[in-house]
């Protein structure tokens, strides 16, 4: 990864602002503890340089000159190493006591002067006048102050400088692992688009904000490759399953072509044509309305309705076709469940079901249709004790054009149970297959709350 | 009859026109829905056939505007194929009745005779009569030449639409749609086993019968010649 791109990451971006932020609190306070150390200091050597004078001055008063140069002399020895120098002058400017080097002017001055090694030491001096023309002066090195001034700007300026590096490392690794994580979105979004949609953004399992982040995204991703992959097998079901019947058709035309002689023999075929036109056209239009079904966009027609109403109807309708068929058709329904719904989509979902539990089982089946509600859920059911399906086979009879071994033979299109599963979806009502032992039961789970007067 | 139908495909109105033309109707042509606007506000038409996409102005605003003008010529909308929201929006723009395309021409001129037969305003018949066959709508009875003729609540229904539209063709979806408010077409055959009921007590035992198989069309209730 290349260094400019971390620098443009928001992560560092926002550490650097902290980074000059805090070393410039880290130089304001650099600069205050100096001058308020540098002040205290100064202001201690000059209370020193005036205690020694007036101690001074009053060994003049009590004894004259010659008690204040053995003062001097002895203060001098007492504090050999001390900060602090004299120099005592007669009034003809000889030098009495003291090794002061300099004398300057009466008052308060600092001095500079290059030492015999070549150093350049500072002092602070303050000369008085005494009686009778003589000075006495009293200096101090200002070295320890310096000193103490020094330590503390190093101190900060290694605070300063440790603030900065340490500030500006931590931002870049921040940000280095901040644009390793997005990086790896990123990779994996670049794979997806160029057509790997088996790949997923990895997850930490620290459960951070880039973690939940990078969940939501695979969700998606799970999400859109379901929908692809229904979407590829639906256009190669609808390619192979209208192509067959349109060969068939063309075929038969064409030999109608060849070998029909009468007017009557092509009456016969044209006939024949548009029965098997019309049953494609049936085949499209069902495939369209499963797929408007699936858009959902129906889900803002529904409406509280009856629902015990629309499977009494549904029932009543199918009663003597079944009963033709020679099967039994028994009803369970309880009155007056009443659910938010699309009254024309739940109406062809149960006659869907029971068409395919008359059409599919032979004579002699019976059928039982029952609708019922316990304290929580609204629970249809339509079962038959036919020849059933396999157990492996339950997911794929709700799959387009499936078509279960033994009813291959009897018409039909194999999208009923993929409108009813269609239909179910866009209600949230749950369809779950069982064995009836023998036969197929279905059974409807209306979603929870779904009744309306529980609202 | 006088019939006007709104649609902009060359193909398809000119199998309307003509079919509609040998069964005796007359029928105006607008090409788009501008035309099929100021044909229908001007002309007495009975029907109008509208397409419910077209060139310009569409077929359901088409009607909502005749609506507007109170035009109360009886409108069938036909529309395209899986579209399972245009019932509910064409009845609401102010149709009558819908077909899907494509249908069989049988299909459209049973709906298009219905329509035409439908009163401008709803008149509450309480009996319904065609030869010797009574129907009491309030009291739910059905007589034959006198003798009570027992029904179930669908049979009714089935008998009570025969008889509104006695001497027309009624096709099967018409009745799947009027009696079951079926919208789809089941496999099973619902309307033939009802049907095959329904004239099991109606015909059976009596002189001529009334109830008629319309090969590939539907059904026909009408009295003998």
């Amino acid at each position: 990864m290349r260094l400019p791109r971390i620098l443009n990451t928001a992560t560092f971006r926002l550490s650097a602002l902290y980074v000059v932020l805090f070393a410039m609190s880290v130089a304001a306070l650099g600069v205050i503890a100096y001058l308020v150390t540098a002040a205290a200091l100064e202001r201690r050597l000059d209370a020193r340089i005036e205690g020694e004078m007036t101690r001074l001055h009053a060994a003049f008063a009590s004894g004259g000159l010659a008690n204040l140069a053995s003062a001097v002399r002895t203060h001098q020895q007492t504090l050999p190493a001390g900060p602090l120098e004299y120099s005592l002058m007669g009034a003809d400017g000889r030098p009495l006591a003291g090794k002061l080097p300099i004398v300057p002017a009466l008052g308060w001055s600092d001095v500079e002067r290059v030492e015999s090694d070549g150093d350049v030491s500072r002092r602070r001096i303050q000369v008085t006048a005494l009686a009778g023309g003589a000075r006495l002066a009293i200096g101090a090195d200002r070295e320890q102050i310096e000193d103490v001034e020094q330590a503390i700007l190093d101190g900060f300026a290694s605070a300063f400088g440790a603030v900065l590096v340490l500030g500006i490392v931590g931002g870049i690794a921040l940000s280095f692992a901040f644009l390793m994580r997005v990086e790896t979105i990123r990779r994996t979004a670049e794979a997806i688009i160029a057509g790997d949609l088996t790949q997923r953004v990895p997850v930490r399992g620290t459960g951070d904000d880039l973690d939940r982040l990078s969940q939501t995204l695979n969700r998606m991703l799970d999400r859109i490759s379901e929908l692809m992959e229904s979407l590829r097998h639906i256009s190669a079901d609808i390619a192979h399953d209208l192509k067959t019947p349109l060969a068939r058709l063309r075929q038969r035309l064409e030999a109608t072509q060849t070998h029909a002689q009468s007017v009557e023999e092509h009456d016969a075929a044209i006939e024949a044509a548009i029965v098997h036109i019309d049953e494609i056209l049936t085949t499209f239009g069902a495939l369209l309305r499963i797929a408007q079904i699936e858009a959902g966009t129906r889900r803002s027609g529904f409406r509280e309705l009856d629902l015990s109403a629309i499977f009494t109807t549904v029932v009543d309708a199918f009663a003597p076709a079944a009963e033709d068929a020679g099967k039994r058709l028994d009803v369970k329904i309880k009155p007056g469940i009443r659910v938010s719904g699309d009254r024309e989509l739940l109406t062809q979902m149960l006659a869907n079901l029971v068409d395919n539990a008359i059409r599919h089982t032979p004579a002699g089946t019976h059928i039982e249709v029952s609708l019922g509600s316990d304290s929580e859920r609204i629970i249809g059911v339509v079962t038959d004790n036919g020849p059933g399906a396999p157990p492996e086979e339950w997911e794929r009879i709700f799959q387009r054009f499936y078509r279960l071994e033994h009813s291959r033979s009897t018409p039909g299109s194999g999208l009923g149970l993929s409108l009813v599963k269609a239909v179910a979806n866009l209600h949230g009502i749950a369809i779950d297959v069982r064995d009836a032992e023998p036969g197929l039961q279905i059974v409807l789970r209306f979603p929870e709350g779904g009744e309306w007067g529980r609202r | 009859m006088k019939v006007l139908i709104v649609e902009d495909d060359a193909e398809t109105a000119d199998y309307i026109v003509n079919g509609l033309t040998e069964h005796g109707h007359v029928v105006d042509h607008a090409h788009n829905g501008r035309e099929g606007l100021f044909l229908a506000g001007a002309g007495a038409y009975e029907v109008a056939v509208v397409d419910r996409m077209l060139p310009g102005l569409d077929g359901l605003s088409l009607v909502k505007a005749l609506r507007g003008d109170g035009v109360k010529t009886a409108v069938l909308f036909l529309t395209n194929l899986g579209g399972i929201d245009d019932r509910v929006e064409g009845l609401d723009a102010g149709g009558d009745d819908y077909l899907v395309k494509p249908f069989a021409f049988s299909e459209l001129l049973a709906r298009v005779n219905a329509l035409g037969r439908r009163p401008v305003t709803p008149t509450v018949d309480t009996v319904l009569r065609v030869a010797d066959l009574d129907m009491d709508l309030l009291k739910r009875g059905v007589t034959r030449a006198g003798k009570t003729i027992e029904l179930q609540p669908r049979e009714f229904k089935l008998l009570e639409c025969l008889m509104r539209n006695a001497g027309r063709v009624v096709t099967r979806t018409m009745l799947l749609e009027l009696v079951w408010d079926f919208h789809f077409d089941p496999k099973t055959n619902i309307v033939e086993t009802h049907m095959s009921r329904l004239r099991a007590k109606v015909d059976r035992g009596f002189d001529c019968e009334l109830i008629h198989t319309i090969r590939g069309s539907g059904y026909s209730l009408r009295a003998p010649a």
